[in-house]
């Protein structure tokens, strides 16, 4: 209750600042380790709405309830001249089953995410190429007691990334579509709440991606895609994925209600539940 | 050789075909945006936002609005695929020496959009306009 009230505050407010000049929807949202993105792939875009003579903040909550799992996330983002990206993210990972199982109540997962992004290329709408972007992850497990019993070999880890994203104007059928694919390099274990590194091995690429149509100017349809490895023997990990409606009634609020398929989770399996994600910029 | 004339007439003719298709489809643009009459309304709508937008105002003080309007009323009607001919310099001369920027261009489509709107213009065909001029930013700004 208390995070809405901040967050209620928070929105009042952004909405009395300006915000950059960018189209729409062309900050996307804040995904789960604080780039932005989608719900859980990072995109090509600058956070918030700032051109390249104007920066912008932004600030976002996000939940998912699964079976036996809360996960939650609190981000900050700054996007400068619609060139460079700064974000952090506080995760937290509620082990509401495994947690009292294991003789642990209470347990939380927690991790930190310090982002870096820089658009090397192109523009989301204006260019024929897609944008282009280069990121970097830096994450810092902050309660590795349980990653560590479990087989972690460490409690940071950087992830790096490429990704092309793409709006593409009146296609399909006159809406305007949107795609991004993103190549990330990781050794994160459960993207890095686990840990980092284990018996079966370290870094991997992995593929992600994207897809989704603008149904008029603020309502979204999509459908995100996450390759995971597993470097843990005691469980394996599930691609992640997710369909998602984003709102964005104007350039100050979004909001993205999802259902996610995080599919094994630590031992417990077939793990989905609904997520929610509310974004404010200025 | 002989075989490469006549491919290489062949691959002319499937181009102009080609492009004879893209201009059909543009024609049904102009018509379905309702012709004339709204293009003169979504011009009206554009220029009482940015002749009084402060962000952009002072990139037109050197035009004269009935100049504008009849400008821009015949560029949208030729983009569109419509029965006239845009007689005014290129987008390129147009805008040399004005240093638009990348925000600037971005505040114009923004009010673009909410004139088209304010024109009753559906959003897919406004799309379609959209992604007509897109392509221009690139001449039109200073970066």
């Amino acid at each position: 209750m208390r995070n809405f009230t901040w967050l209620f505050i928070f929105l009042m407010f952004a909405s009395t600042l300006q915000a950059g000049s960018r189209q729409l929807g062309t900050g996307a949202v804040m995904q789960v380790e604080g780039s932005s993105g989608s719900g859980i792939v990072p995109w090509a875009t600058i956070a918030g709405y700032g051109e390249s003579d104007e920066t912008d903040f932004t600030g976002a909550y996000t939940f998912l309830g699964t079976d036996d799992y809360e996960f939650e996330a609190h981000g900050v983002a700054v996007g400068w001249h619609n060139r460079l990206e700064f974000s952090l993210a506080r995760q937290s990972f509620d082990l509401d089953t495994l947690g009292p199982a294991i003789g642990l109540p209470g347990a939380t997962l927690r991790q930190d995410v310090f982002g870096l992004k820089v658009r090397l290329a192109g523009n989301l709408v204006y260019t024929k190429m897609p944008q282009i972007a280069f990121g970097v992850q830096y994450k810092k497990n902050k309660n590795f007691l349980i990653p560590g019993l479990v087989g972690a070999r460490d409690d940071s880890g950087v992830d790096y990334y490429i990704s092309a994203s793409k709006l593409f104007l009146a296609k399909p059928f006159g809406f305007n579509g949107f795609a991004t694919v993103t190549l990330r390099s990781t050794e994160a274990n459960e993207i890095g709440l686990l840990g980092f590194g284990g018996d079966l091995g370290s870094r991997h690429i992995n593929v992600e991606t994207s897809l989704g149509l603008f149904l008029n100017s603020s309502w979204a349809v999509g459908f995100d895609f996450r390759e995971k490895n597993s470097n843990l023997s005691f469980a394996t990990e599930s691609h992640w994925r997710d369909v998602f409606l984003a709102w964005i009634p104007n350039r100050h609020v979004s909001v993205v209600a999802a259902y996610a398929d995080i599919g094994d989770v630590a031992t417990l399996t077939d793990q989905k539940g609904f997520y929610l994600s509310i974004n404010g910029s200025f | 050789m002989k075989n490469l004339t006549i491919k290489s007439i062949l691959f002319v003719i499937t181009l102009s075909c080609s492009l004879n298709q893209a201009h059909a489809s543009d024609d049904n643009l102009y018509q379905a945006l309702g012709g004339e009459p709204v293009i003169n309304t979504i011009t009206k709508e554009l220029l009482d936002r940015i002749l009084n937008n402060e962000k952009i105002a002072f990139l037109f003080e050197d035009t004269v609005r009935d100049e504008l309007h009849e400008k821009i009323v015949s560029q949208i009607c030729m983009e569109t695929g419509g029965p006239c001919v845009y007689e005014g310099l290129d987008m390129i001369e147009t805008h040399s020496g004005m240093d638009i920027k990348y925000s600037e261009f971005d505040v114009f489509v923004s009010d673009f959009i909410d004139a088209m709107e304010a024109a009753e213009v559906p959003y897919r065909l406004q799309n379609k306009v959209l992604a007509i001029f897109a392509s221009m930013r690139e001449d039109i700004t200073y970066e």
